[in-house]
């Protein structure tokens, strides 16, 4: 159990922590979202005081880890940390990476280190790479083994500090498994992640941090469909709903572009389906609509997914005389859009000064 | 794998034999065009002459002189048109004669004589109006008064006594003395500390590895007489001599110092116990180089047992060299460990003064600091020459270590340290076992070509008395009057050291990194792989 009263965390020019006061029972599985710089990371780095906390106290299990005199060491051997940016010694394979800790700390002998060792490589599908250098691993591999690493204390807790965020979108998948693995073991876990399925599935509680403080908490169910507080409410729309107006021929398309990107991973729609999302709004908004119109316009782009049937729905609503899109004389961006798109409906609409509605729905 | 390794080491053994072809040639070269200018040119003397027309040759010439001598000022004054040029000491300077660098050289007639004795082709003529008082020289104080005193007391009863000429007659003669000075036999109550400048033949120099020379012997006949003890350092005058003179660190100078009202406002000297006539030495070599190169290397190595010198030289290298290395890691290490002590204090001290040694180190020449450390801040004390350079060397080498250190410690990833931190490793584990070792990559081969820099950086010490092996090279050069061996054989020995230092790190560099090791088996394995893909 982890308590924690009043923590504060200050730094010369900003408070990421103003007043924090929360339990954290044995075996929870905790999310921890919320937009960035609102103090996640500086949260779960108090815990473990590789951040010391400004004022406050954290009770692990019976012991103050804020007092002066407790010794810190022994208390961070049963509450492990996986790193955003792996952090495995660079100077040791693999396996020495995870033997490491339980020799010289725990003081255990360098035969039952090996083949506890290897038994946590095979665990995380990593055992032919027990000789290799960490530079010589993927990210996603990089970060299984890092987990490994901390496993190999066998702590009764273990802090993520967005475990998956530096990793390429392909490699997001193997190391959530393993994660999702040790959920189901009864380990108390706190994870601060962007990956908001990953967050909803995964935890029996949510934290939403903002204002310096956990916002607002709750199951994932009342976090993700029901928040209840203003902030939180803004924040799980905007994971919901991508939403974007254009006023002018000279947007910032890249910006735009990439933001659909984000918005997808955000989401943890496939590769594939991002592209799709991307092709739909470059040859339909782009390539066929915006070009009808100079200046004095406004298009309105909302894209929602829905995790429940897996699929995307863009909404392009637009001023000016009606026009269906599909009559469009620009054949090979209309076939683009058909190949990309599951359907296309256009509707017109008189909806505050909007005209033109088309929908495009992605799978 | 072994094959092109094999031809790697003979190409390049190859490449080295050319470039010492190269070089041989280049030092042989001048000696043949000075000779075949010596039978035109203007300056070509064949026998002494009393002809002042002769000396009118010498305006427009190039004229070496040697450092500190007064032989400067004399060229300048009677050769105002003339091109002087300064070596090191006089062996240099007879060197840049004989390969035509120079035309001639203003010389006292004693030293000439000596010269001759066993150079051939040299010739002089007088040069009219100029002399040299040579004598003694003691501190500028009290104490030194009343040894330069006593010294002119036993000055002038030589004379009485007329054992003055007598030994006049036998260092300065035609013919060199085959006789040693038992210096060390002396056993008087009170010491002497005696600066001498083995480069001063014949007033002072080496014979069979001890000291020799006119004023040796009578430096040993004056404290048999007054009860000394001697203790002596060999030290160029200019540099080591005059500088130690005055920072009381020496007693006496016995250098064949020539009186100057210059000279004379920071030391006192004896009476001259000699005036000179100076003359213009000039050179006329046989130009028979194979002849000579036999017996050059003779007498460079063999002839006195001089190899000893050169041994000697190496062991002095290497003691500095090696007392700097283990003494300076140790220093920097430590100071590094104070740096970072969990002690705020502690640490906050360690920093500042740190910093403040460092900059200081780094930015003065290590010969500089040598020489402060010897004449001023040890001026005083008894400390050797040695002593004095493994302290600077020490202090150069830890400023080194210690910032290489932090350097390379800062370079590692922070987030090594927090994941430590995070599994349960203490301060002091997560340095010495995660942090250090990765920062000691980066580290070594800084360290290895310090420590080459460093061999090379000790050359300098024979400033601050210390016969190493640069000095031993030119204590031989100043006896043989020949450059080609000496400096060969201290190029080759310089470049053997650094070159096997060099190779003994990397190979222990490349032994402690289990990666590399790995890496090569790897490499290996993926060798055969390949070759059996090819079958």
């Amino acid at each position: 159990m982890i308590r924690i009263e009043h923590l504060r965390k200050e730094y010369s020019n900003v408070t990421p922590l103003k007043d924090v006061t929360v339990t954290i029972n044995d075996g929870d599985v905790i999310s921890v979202i919320g937009p960035s710089g609102t103090g996640k990371s500086t949260f779960i780095r108090c815990l473990n005081l590789l951040e010391k906390p400004t004022s406050g106290e954290i009770w692990v299990d019976d012991i103050c880890i804020t007092d002066k005199k407790c010794n810190i060491n022994k208390v961070r051997q049963k509450m492990g940390m996986v790193f955003q940016s792996f952090n495995l010694f660079n100077h040791m394979t693999v396996i020495k990476n995870i033997m490491a800790a339980p020799m010289n700390l725990l003081k255990k002998s360098k035969e039952e280190a090996y083949e506890e060792g290897m038994q946590l490589l095979r665990a995380v599908g990593l055992a032919d790479k027990a000789l290799n250098y960490p530079d010589e691993l993927s990210g996603g591999q990089k970060q299984r083994v890092a987990i490994a690493r901390t496993l190999a204390m066998h702590p009764d807790i273990i802090l993520f500090d967005e475990p998956t965020s530096a990793l390429d979108p392909t490699m997001v998948g193997e190391v959530q498994a393993v994660i999702r693995e040790l959920a189901g073991r009864g380990l108390t876990m706190i994870i601060v992640t962007h990956e908001m399925r990953f967050a909803r599935e995964i935890a029996n509680r949510v934290f939403y941090m903002d204002e310096g403080g956990i916002y607002e908490e709750g199951t994932p169910e009342e976090i993700f469909e029901r928040p209840v507080r203003e902030k939180t409410i803004r924040f799980i729309k905007h994971i919901k709903v991508f939403e974007v107006d254009i006023t002018s021929v000279d947007f910032d398309f890249i910006g735009l572009v990439s933001g659909l990107e984000e918005f997808g991973r955000r989401n943890q729609m496939s590769q594939k389906a991002i592209n799709k999302l991307q092709t739909v709004f470059e040859e339909l908004c782009v390539q066929i609509i915006l070009p009808r119109f100079s200046d004095g316009f406004r298009i309105n782009i909302s894209v929602e997914y829905s995790q429940d049937d897996e699929t995307a729905v863009m909404q392009i609503k637009y001023t000016g005389e009606a026009f269906d899109p599909q009559n469009s004389e620009n054949l090979i961006s209309l076939k683009l859009v058909k190949n990309a798109a599951e359907s296309v409906v256009y509707s017109e609409i008189a909806e505050e000064d909007f005209t033109n509605l088309v929908t495009a729905k992605i799978i | 794998m072994k094959n092109s390794k094999l031809k790697i080491f003979i190409c390049s053994v190859i490449a080295a034999l050319v470039s010492l072809v190269c070089i041989m040639g280049c030092a042989w070269a001048p000696t043949a065009s000075a000779e075949e200018s010596e039978s035109s040119s203007a300056v070509a003397i064949s026998a002494e002459t009393e002809d002042t027309d002769v000396l009118s040759r010498f305006e427009y010439a190039d004229l070496g002189v040697a450092e500190g001598s007064l032989f400067d000022k004399f060229s300048r004054e009677r050769f105002p048109k003339a091109t002087i040029k300064e070596f090191k000491n006089f062996a240099d300077v007879l060197m840049a004669l004989k390969l035509g660098k120079i035309d001639g050289t203003m010389l006292d007639r004693p030293n000439f004589n000596a010269v001759k004795r066993t150079e051939s082709g040299l010739s002089c003529i007088p040069v009219p109006g100029y002399s040299v008082d040579i004598g003694f020289g003691f501190q500028k104080n009290d104490e030194g008064a009343a040894l330069q005193a006593q010294m002119n007391a036993f000055l002038s009863q030589l004379k009485t006594e007329g054992k003055l000429d007598a030994l006049i007659d036998k260092w300065y003669g035609e013919t060199e003395p085959q006789a040693t000075v038992p210096l060390s036999s002396l056993d008087g109550a009170k010491t002497l500390k005696v600066s001498i400048d083995l480069t001063r033949k014949p007033f002072v120099y080496m014979y069979y590895n001890e000291p020799v020379g006119f004023e040796i012997e009578v430096l040993y006949l004056f404290c048999k007489e007054y009860g000394y003890k001697v203790v002596y350092e060999n030290g160029s005058f200019s540099t080591a001599g005059l500088a130690g003179l005055a920072s009381k660190k020496y007693d006496m100078l016995c250098a064949g110092l020539y009186m100057t009202d210059e000279r004379k406002e920071s030391v006192n000297f004896s009476e001259p116990y000699m005036s000179a006539d100076v003359v213009m030495v000039s050179y006329s070599g046989d130009g028979n180089f194979f002849a000579s190169f036999a017996e050059s290397f003779e007498k460079t190595f063999i002839r006195e047992g001089r190899w000893k010198l050169i041994l000697e030289g190496i062991a002095t290298t290497l003691i500095i060299s090696l007392s700097a290395i283990v003494g300076g890691t140790i220093v920097g290490f430590l100071l590094y460990l104070a740096s970072r002590s969990k002690y705020k204090i502690l640490s906050m001290i360690v920093r500042g003064f740190a910093k403040v040694y460092s900059k200081i180190i780094a930015g003065m020449p290590t010969l500089v600091i040598l020489m402060l450390l010897f004449y001023v801040i040890f001026g005083r004390t008894d400390i050797s020459g040695l002593a004095v350079a493994i302290i600077g060397f020490i202090l150069t080498f830890g400023a080194f270590v210690y910032e290489q250190l932090k350097l390379t410690v800062n370079g590692v990833d922070k987030g090594q340290t927090e994941a430590a931190y995070a599994l349960g490793y203490g301060r002091n584990q997560t340095f010495f076992r995660i942090v250090l070792p990765q920062a000691m990559k980066m580290f070594a081969p800084a360290y290895s070509s310090e420590i080459v820099s460093l061999i090379k950086a000790t050359s300098v010490v024979g400033y601050i008395a210390v016969n190493d092996l640069t000095k031993m090279g030119d204590i031989i050069r100043s006896n043989t009057y020949e450059a080609f061996f000496p400096l060969m054989a201290v190029a080759l020995i310089y470049f053997l050291l650094t070159w096997g230092i060099s190779a003994l790190l990397g190979f222990i560099i490349r032994k402690t990194d289990p990666r590399r090791k790995e890496k090569k088996k790897n490499a290996k394995k993926s060798d055969k792989e390949k070759q059996g893909d090819a079958k």
